[in-house]
C-alpha cells in the first residue's frame, strides 16, 4: 500500500460509492483530471476495493489500475486518527469513518453519495462535496454523457 | 466421488469444527445461497437493508452489519430496486456551500 505526501486544501478523499458509480460507467480516469489537488483514499476503502475485486466485482479493476498508476493515492491512519475514529457514531462504516477523520485532520474535502456520511461531515465541520455536484460538473465539462450521468446516479 | 459419499465427507468435516465457528459458517452459507440466487437475502442482510432505508445507518455500516463486501451490498440494493439514500440539499445556503466547495476543488 502506498502512502503519500501531505495533500493540500484542494485535495479530495473519495468515498467507496464514488468509485463504484464512476467505475460502472467506465469513467474513473476522469477523477485525477478534474481534481487538480489530488485524489486520495482511506485505507479501509482501498481494502474493500481489493476484497470486492476478489469477490468478483470486475469494474473495480479500474480503481486498482488508477492506484497502480499513482493517480489515486492511499493515505495512512495515524495514532491520533484512531482515537477520533473510535469516537465516531456507530452509524458510520469504517471506510466512511476513516475518510472523514482524514479529511478533518488534513483539511481535505470528502466526496460522497451517502446521506449519513454527508450529514456527519456537516456536524463535524468537515467539507463535503456531494456526488451529484461532481456528476453535474463532469457533465458540464463533457466528461460524462447524459446517459452516463443518469447511470452513475441511479 | 458420488453425491452420498461427498455429503458424508462434508458432515464429517462439520462434526470436527469447533462449536464457536458454526454461527459464522451459517452466515457464510446463507450469503453463498443468496449470491448464487438460491435464496433471498438472509435475516442479517434484511435487517441491514431495513436500517439503511430507515436512515439509521450509512451504506458502509449497512454492508458491515450484513457481513457483505461494500460493493456487493451496493449491487444487492440495486438488484432489489432500493434507492440510494443520497445527501440532501434542503435550502439555498446549502446549495451555495456546495457550489463553493465544487469551485474550490474542481479544475
Amino acid at each position: 500500500m502506498k502512502s503519500s505526501p501531505e495533500p493540500g486544501r484542494r485535495a479530495v478523499l473519495l468515498d467507496a460509492n464514488v468509485l463504484s458509480r464512476l467505475a460502472r460507467v467506465h469513467q474513473t480516469d476522469v477523477l485525477p483530471e478534474v481534481f487538480p489537488g489530488g485524489c486520495y483514499l482511506a485505507p479501509a476503502i482501498y481494502h474493500e476495493v481489493e476484497a470486492g475485486l476478489e469477490a468478483g466485482v470486475a469494474y473495480l479493476e479500474a480503481v486498482i489500475a488508477l492506484v497502480g498508476r499513482g493517480r489515486l493515492r492511499i493515505l495512512s491512519i495515524e495514532e491520533e486518527d484512531r482515537d477520533y475514529i473510535a469516537s465516531l457514531p456507530r452509524k458510520l462504516g469504517l471506510g466512511e469513518a476513516e475518510g472523514i477523520t482524514l479529511c478533518r485532520r488534513l483539511d481535505m474535502v470528502f466526496v460522497t453519495h451517502d446521506r449519513e456520511a454527508a450529514n456527519f461531515c456537516d456536524r463535524a465541520g468537515v467539507r463535503c462535496l456531494h456526488f451529484r455536484m461532481l456528476v453535474d460538473a463532469l457533465q458540464k465539462r463533457g466528461l460524462l454523457t447524459p446517459e452516463q450521468a443518469r447511470q452513475a446516479l441511479e | 466421488m458420488n453425491a452420498t459419499a461427498f455429503r458424508q465427507e462434508i458432515h464429517q468435516m462439520l462434526d470436527e469444527l469447533p462449536a464457536e465457528v458454526l454461527p459464522e459458517l451459517v452466515d457464510f452459507i446463507e450469503f453463498l445461497r443468496f449470491r448464487t440466487g438460491r435464496e433471498t437475502p438472509g435475516r442479517r442482510v434484511q435487517e441491514a437493508i431495513r436500517s439503511y432505508i430507515a436512515g439509521e445507518i450509512s451504506l458502509g455500516r449497512a454492508a458491515e452489519l450484513a457481513g457483505v463486501n461494500y460493493f456487493l451490498f451496493e449491487e444487492l440494493l440495486r438488484k432489489q430496486g432500493i434507492s440510494v439514500m443520497e445527501p440532501e440539499v434542503t435550502d439555498k445556503a446549502e446549495q451555495a456551500a456546495q457550489r463553493e466547495i465544487a469551485d474550490e476543488v474542481l479544475a
